[in-house]
Parts: C-alpha cells; structure tokens; sequence
C-alpha cells in the first residue's frame, strides 16, 4: 500500500449507472460493491465478500455479478444496473409482486440480489424446479425462504411466459 | 421508486423487502464516521505480555490505537454479561479464546484502520488451552476468577461460581425421584450419549454499530440489536450515565435469530467515541463475525429405565454446555435446557443435571432455539433408539409415553394450552397423506423419522407498549418488538387494530429508538409477540377508561359506562376527544405493560409456575441416503406447532418453515471447526457452508394446531428448529440402518457406520 496505507492507487472510472453517467474515483483494489455503495445503491449488500451469497448482485451490461468479486476499476465504461434502476421493468415488478403473494421474504437482506440473479431466468423460458434451483444456487438466504422463492420465481415466469404466448 | 401502492396486508412484509424499501442500519450511517477495528489475538489462551503500537499510531488518519486500561478511562465498568459479569469490552489483558480482540484501532475511515491494525504486534505467554467438553469439565484451573453473578434478571438470581470445580459457572438440578432405585428393578436400562457441535447463526447482514457522542455529553447509538431497551441498560452502567442521556436506535434486521442480543460491539464503540471525541463506528466482515457467540456445543448422556411395553419409568440426564471462554447467556440456558431435558413425556422419575462450564472455545451464545434443539437431539435419537431395540415402532413409542392434555410437566409446572397429543396426532394424520418417495436410483435408500418437543418462553421478563389514540381516531403505537423478518411490525399493528377496532391502514408502529418506545427486554426466545399481546390489551384497556371519563362531559344519552366498548361506537372516539378536547380533539396516550408471575424452583428445581408458557412443536424428515457416499440429501421436512393463536397465519407458517430449514442445514452441514491450540479454522462462508437452493428439501410443509378456545399467540421463531435433526437422524436409520449420535451428521460418519455395521 502506498501514500502510508492510506488507501493505494486511485483510478477514475465513467460508467452507466440505472441510466446516469457516473464518474467516481475509485481504489484500484476496491470492489465494485463498495462503489455502488458509496452512490447510495442500498440494494446492493456486501454479506459474503466472496463471492458466495450474492446479496451484492447487480446487472454488468445486462448479466448478473457478485460484485463482490468485480473490481470497481474494471467497470469503466459498462452499463450497471441494480434493483432500485429496475422500477419500472415488467419482469421486476412480476418478481416483486410474486414474492409478496408468497411470503418469500423473511429478514428481506438476500431478497434483491435474488430478484437481479433470476431476472436472467425470463429470458430461459420454461423452467423446472430444478433449473431454477440450479441457477439460483449462488444467492443464500439465512432465513431460507427458499421453498417460497422457488415459488414465487416459477409463478412469475409462468405469469410472463403465458404472456407471451397470447 | 415505484408508483404503486404498497399493500396493507400480511403480504406488505415481502413487498417491502422485494422492493428493495427497507433500509438496514448500514444504509443510514450517520454523518462524519470513523471506524474502528479490532486486532485479534492469535492465539486461544494467555497473558498479553507486550504490545508494540507506535508504527499504527503513525499512520496519517489514525486516530487512536486503544487497549483495554485506555477504554477503562472513560468507562465505569469494562464488563458485561447476563449472568456473570465476566466479559471485558475487548480482552483485559488475559486472551481466552482465539480471535478475541486485544486492541482497537480507530481511524478516519475502514481502509485506514484495517492497514494500521496490520501494524500492530502483540506478544503473548501462553496458557494452556482447554477445549472439549469433558476436558472442560474436569479442568482444575477456574478460567475466570472473582466473577460478580449479575442481578439483571430473576431467574439467574443466586448465581455463585462453583467452589468444588471452579470452571463450572453453573449447575442446575431437576429431580424428582431417585432414578437408580427404578432402574433396579426395571426390565430395561437404556443409556446412550450425544454431542453438538459448534455452529454461527451467520445472519447475511454482518453486525454493526455506530456511536456518535453529542456536545453535551450525551450518546447516539445506532446498532444492530434484538434488545434495544437492555443494550442502553448496560451502556448506562458501563459508562456511568444515565440512561436518558443514551439513545439506542436500532433499524431493522437483516437477521437476528438470537444472535444480536445483549451487549456485543456497543460497549466498544461507545468507549471508542467518547475517546476520540468524534462518531465511531464497527462493521464486521462475515468472516469476524464468527468470532462472536455461537451455538454452544453439547455432550448429553442420557439414560431411561423402561418396562416391556416402552414405557418410560426413569430417565437420567448429565449434560455438558461447551460455553466457551464467557458466560454470556449460558446461565440461563443450563437451566432452561436442563428443565426440558426429559421431553415432554409423562416419566414419573427424571434426574437431571446440567452445567455449564468454561472453554478456551469463542463464546457460547445462542441461535434460534435456545439450547433446546441440542437437547431434543438427545432424547428423541435416544427414545428412538429405545423404541428400536424393543421393537416398537418411533410413532406407537411416543404415545405410549407423551404427556396429556392439561399435563403437569416435570418442572411442577402445568402445560397450559399446549397440548403434545395435539400436535403429535396433526403431524400422523398430515404424513397420512404423504408417503415416502421411492428413489429413482435403485442404489439410493429412503426414509422417514419423527421427533416432537417442548420448550418454555424466556424467564420472567416485561413489555411494554404505549399507543397514541390520535384526534381522528386513528392510533401510532410505539412498541419495543425488534422487526427482523418475523413480521413484527404488521403483527403489532394488526393486534392493536383488534383492539381498537381499526383497519391495519389506521395503525401505525413506531420502533426502532429508545427515546420514544418504551421498554421491552427483547425480540427473542419467543417472548415478545406474546408479552406485547398482553401490554397491548392493557393499553388499549387504560385508552378505554380515558374515553369513558371524556364522555362524561356529553349528554347522558351518549355518555358510556363500563359496559360499553368505546371502539365499539360508530363515530364515539372522535367524539369523546372532541368532548373532552374542543373541536380538535387530542391526543389520547393508553400504556401497558406485562409482566409474567414466576415462583423460583426448588433445590429440587420444582416450581408451580416457571414459565408463562410452553411451546410444543413435531416435525418429521424424509431422507434418501447415498450408501455409497454417505450423503444425506432431504425429500421432505414437515413441521407442526402449537403457536397459540396466530396473527398472520401465512407468514408464521414462512417462520416455521425457515427455522426447520435452517435447523437441517446446521444439523447436516455447519460446524465451527477448531485445531488443538484453539484456533478457529473455518469463519466466514467459503469453508463454513450453509444451505443454499439446491439442498433444501424438495417439499416444505408448515402448519398449526391449537387448543380449542386459545386466542393468546405464543412463540414461533424457535419451534420450527426443536425436533430437526432428530428427525434426520431417525430418517438416516429408516433408511439404512445406523444410528448417528454426533451433529453435525456428516457423510464420512454415516459412511463409516454404514461400513461398521456391514463388517459386524
Ligand atoms: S457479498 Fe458478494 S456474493 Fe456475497
Ligand atoms: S430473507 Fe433473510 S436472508 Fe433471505
């Protein structure tokens, strides 16, 4: 560390951020989680810090990360978005929605990583049980709402799906 | 955020949290932060013999490198704990556990202070380390001395440290008869013994706790806590303040489950701010957070005089509670766990004997459940086992022996509403229906396996709520209760709603800062829905007397007596304040507060009146096992209990469902593992593994019974935890024939007693 510990090396990094131009100074070792923290995204939660509970998810353009792991300084120039960027998006509000009906929702600390990791599965189509539970392995919740969030994920993909269709 | 409108009813509790509008503590840190963080001892017993600081306090945006006589400057008293006052803020110069924090290092931000601490050296002579149970309990050397038993609660009142086995902190007896007088004559004599290991609640927001120290003297105090009230009690006293001159904000949790009580980084932050004269703040990475309190680790021996039927004549209990190198809530967990230990069977016999003893093990605390869990794992692996080699099967075992409706329990004391056949019986009549999956690998093997208990509420302890009745009728009520996703606070609004005859959209609760909600001990061991429950119905009782007496001021015709519910009144509230008020009306402020009746037990541990309540839950497990591999993997978890009335069936059905899951996970999968000097080889979650998705069982079921005529709501967070693993264990010998004794269940163990039991 140089500059007596003081922090390290700085670096400026522009990104997009829920449809805002950012520029921040970043520590070249500091994760992005900690950055979006600092602008006030409250819905992206350091718990782990490695990478295994994905209460820190955000959207890197468009896939979801533990940005836990993703260093601040390599987000120059991507297009991030988090839940509270999301408001209006019709697969969000459908996840939301479900989750209440369902009651997958205890202490609430995992649950908006758990909406940024299954947005991906809308784009998957039908999904069994078992895919779902596959592809949401990385996001742990302690208060394990996890019979009600397989639920609620399957309702509103279901909801979407048979959207489509008509 | 988003337009639309947020429901008002139980399921607003998910939306909120779904949304993303819930904001945690670390959310709304106050202004001009500093941070402190802790250097760790490395080792796990010994005196500190020197400390070399000068590199740290160098470090540009340090502002003070701290040891324990620094913080004692502008403390009072540097230690707490709820039954012995043995636990220094940070290590008073004797480490007794590894990781225990030896010096605090504060500085302008995290960053700073992280580097600084690394720039800290400590020398120690060591001591040597003293960890198993049974080692614990025979060790000569007391770990603490000159420990003052603290008066904070009723039921740890008499406390003395041990003269014959100085590292006892306490012993408890439950005894009503002689047991080797029975086994003598008994057709059988069954004696089996059991362990725990050590497990971390390891709630996903790691804890934090922020003090700012105001100009004239006073203290903030922003925390993540379940007991608020008690937190600014020991701050007061540690510091020497009174307690209106702190103020304890809390927000809500990002998880409790028991471990976010009493007093943990507060102490720390509070002498650290009023120190260095600015706000100071911890946020502890999830990795430290495993070195506060843990489920503590247990060996039960356990043994049952039985006649040919299964009967139970006798049973003995000696167990051990690994407390680690601090009380903490210990105490009165060795006496509440050692009350219960005979289960809820009618045996007209039962010695017990339960201590709890000192380790150079990081503290035991307690997570969901209480100590009880570890105790139901004893004597339903232990009843099955029985009921195994007897030939009778676990379901024909257990009513052969369960207690009755209207049951005095082996306390003396009466179980109430709660009924154990009642819950027994619902838990048969659901697995009725459900039969056991066959698996699709003929090489997989499945099986089923039941267990059922019985707990009592937290000692004697008192709530309090006060509600505002406002001029158009509708009520802010300022309640103590901790939301950390039971639901509390829709709860708490419906409950006052009932009684005010209000809608939930009328109802506001207001928590979460002791300046203006009254006293409550705290959001856990299930008191706190039931306690508040009763202090509501007072409050709402003392609103009524007050509009009764406003509408003397009315003609007679609209005058009302006591006859009269005044809520019950088209229009009458508004009325009678106007009467009382003017046109305007006022606000009307209705207190409560509960208090349960409580007779201390005898010598023999009998009281006619331990407990407010009792609490009883069943749960049964499918499993399929992997013989080959020893890997246990659950089909279905079912859970039933006796909540008393509930106030939002639905999400109570969430808290049982949660609480079984979490229970399997730290029954199959978590263990706090150390090396033999004491250290802690797995914090953090890469090697502590919790359940995730993928091993939470395919189908989860919650339900609850109650007595006919029961309208008070009991606990709920803990019973869904009571009989899991158990239940696994049972399920395991269903499917392939061993028995497991030690939790966590562990693949390699079931492999070597598959393979054990295949040699034989
Ligand atoms: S905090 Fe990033 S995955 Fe856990
Ligand atoms: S709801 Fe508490 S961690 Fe998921």
């Amino acid at each position: 560390m140089s500059e007596s510990g003081l922090g390290g090396d700085q670096e400026m990094v522009r990104f997009d951020l829920n449809g805002s131009p950012v520029e921040i100074r970043v520590f070249i070792d500091e994760p992005l989680s900690q950055v979006l923290r600092r602008l006030g995204e409250s819905t992206v939660r350091e718990s782990c810090a490695v990478g295994l509970c994905g209460c820190c998810t955000a959207l890197v353009d468009g896939k979801s990360v533990s940005t836990c792991l993703y260093w601040a300084a390599m987000a120059d120039g991507t297009r991030i978005e988090t839940l509270s960027g999301l408001t209006s998006d019709e697969r969000v509000t459908a996840l939301q929605g479900s989750i209440a009906k369902h009651g997958a929702a205890q202490c609430g600390y995992c649950t908006p990583g758990m909406v940024m990791t299954a947005l991906e599965l809308f784009d998957a189509g039908e999904q069994s049980t078992k895919e779902i539970e596959a592809h949401m392995n990385g996001n742990l919740c302690r208060c394990a709402c996890y019979p009600e969030m397989r639920c609620a994920i399957k309702d509103a993909l279901a909801t979407a799906n048979k959207s489509l269709e008509t | 955020m988003t337009a639309q409108k947020l429901p008002r009813d139980w399921t607003s509790h998910a939306w909120e949290r779904a949304i993303g509008n819930i904001r945690y503590t670390d959310d709304d840190v106050p202004r001009g932060m500093t941070y402190a963080v802790l250097v760790r001892a490395t080792i796990a017993h010994g005196q500190i013999t020197s400390v070399e600081r000068d590199l740290a306090r160098e470090v540009p945006g340090v502002l003070g490198v701290f040891t324990f006589e620094d913080l004692m400057t502008v403390a009072r008293d540097g230690y707490h704990g709820t039954g012995y006052r043995d636990q220094p803020m940070i290590c008073d110069g004797i480490v007794r556990h590894y990781g225990e924090p030896v010096i605090v290092v504060v500085a302008t931000n995290q960053r700073i202070a992280e580097y600084a601490a690394g720039l800290v050296s400590v020398n120690y002579a060591q001591l040597p380390v003293v960890l198993g149970d049974r080692e614990a309990l025979a060790n000569p050397e007391a770990l603490h001395r000159d420990v003052e038993p603290s008066a904070d609660f009723i039921d740890l009142k008499g406390l003395k440290p041990l003269a014959n086995n100085p590292n006892i902190y306490v012993r408890s007896i439950l005894r009503t008869g002689d047991f080797d007088e029975v086994a003598k004559s008994a057709p059988h004599v069954f004696e089996h013994q059991f362990s725990t290991a050590s497990a971390s609640a390891a709630p996903l927001e790691t804890v934090s706790s922020y003090a700012v120290p105001n100009r004239d003297g006073s203290v903030e105090m922003l925390t993540q806590t379940q007991m608020p009230s008690y937190v600014r009690v020991q701050l007061a006293r540690m510091f020497g303040m009174t307690e209106s001159r702190i103020r304890v904000r809390h927000a809500p949790l990002g998880g409790g489950f028991g471990f976010k009580i009493y007093a943990r980084t507060e102490p720390i932050v509070m002498a650290c701010a009023l120190l260095v004269g600015r706000p100071v703040g911890i946020k502890f990475s999830m990795e430290e957070q495993f070195y506060l309190p843990h489920r503590r680790g247990t060996t039960t021996t356990i043994s049952s005089a039985v006649d040919e039927d299964g009967k139970i004549l006798a049973r003995r209990c000696f167990i051990i509670w690994n407390g680690g190198a601090y009380a903490d809530v210990g105490p009165r967990m060795v006496k509440k766990g050692g009350n219960v230990a005979a289960g809820p069977y009618e045996i007209p016999v039962v010695d017990i004997e339960s201590v709890g003893v000192y380790s150079n093990r990081i503290p035991g605390g307690a997570i969901r459940g209480f100590g009880i869990p570890q105790i139901v794992w004893a004597y339903e692996t232990h009843g099955d086992m029985i009921a195994d080699s007897l030939g009778i099967d676990p379901v024909t075992f257990r009513r052969r022996n369960l207690m009755k409706r209207n049951a005095v329990h082996h306390t003396g004391t009466p179980l109430g509403p709660c009924d154990p056949r009642l819950v027994f019986e619902r838990l048969i009549e659901e697995l009725q229906s459900r039969p056991l999956v066959e698996p699709d690998d003929p090489e997989l093997k499945a099986g089923r396996g039941l267990a059922i208990a019985l707990k009592a509420v937290m000692g004697p302890t008192t709530s309090t709520v006060k509600i505002m009745l406002n001029p158009d009728g509708s009520a802010t009520v300022h309640c103590g209760t901790v939301e950390m996703g039971q639901g509390s606070n829709i709860a708490m609004a419906q409950m006052v709603a009932d009684e005010l005859n209000l809608s939930l959209d009328e109802v506001k609760v207001v928590s979460g800062d002791t300046d203006s909600v009254p006293w409550d001990m705290g959001t856990a061991g299930s008191r706190s829905t039931n306690h508040m429950h009763k202090a509501i119905a007072q409050a709402a009782e003392d609103l009524r007397a007050q509009l009764r007496s406003l509408s003397a001021a009315m003609d007679t015709e609209s005058q009302i007596g006591d006859d009269v519910d005044p809520f019950k009144v088209k229009g009458g509230v508004i009325e009678y304040l106007r009467a009382g008020f003017g046109p305007m009306g006022a606000t009307l402020t209705g207190v409560g507060a509960f208090t349960p009746d409580y007779i201390p037990p005898d010598s023999n541990g009998q009281s006619e009146r331990i407990t407010e309540f009792w609490m009883c839950a069943a749960t049964s497990v499918d499993v399929i096992v992997d013989p080959l591999t020893g890997v246990v993997r659950l089909d279905q978890l079912l859970t039933i209990s006796d909540v008393g009335k509930a106030i939002n069936p639905e999400i109570v059905r969430t808290q049982l469902s949660g609480a079984s899951i979490m229970m399997a996970s730290i029954s199959l999968s978590e263990e706090i593992k150390y090396d033999e000097d004491g250290q802690v080889l797995n914090p953090g979650l890469a090697l502590y593994r919790i359940f995730g998705f993928e091993d939470s069982p395919n189908t989860v079921y919650a339900d609850m019974v109650r007595d006919e005529g029961d309208e008070v709501p009991r606990g709920v967070g803990e019973s869904g935890t009571f009989g899991v693993a158990p239940a696994i264990a049972s399920a395991i010998h269903d499917a392939v024939g061993v028995w497991m004794t030690d939790l966590p269940i562990k693949p390699e163990n079931v492999l070597k007693a598959i393979e054990e039991a295949t040699d034989e």
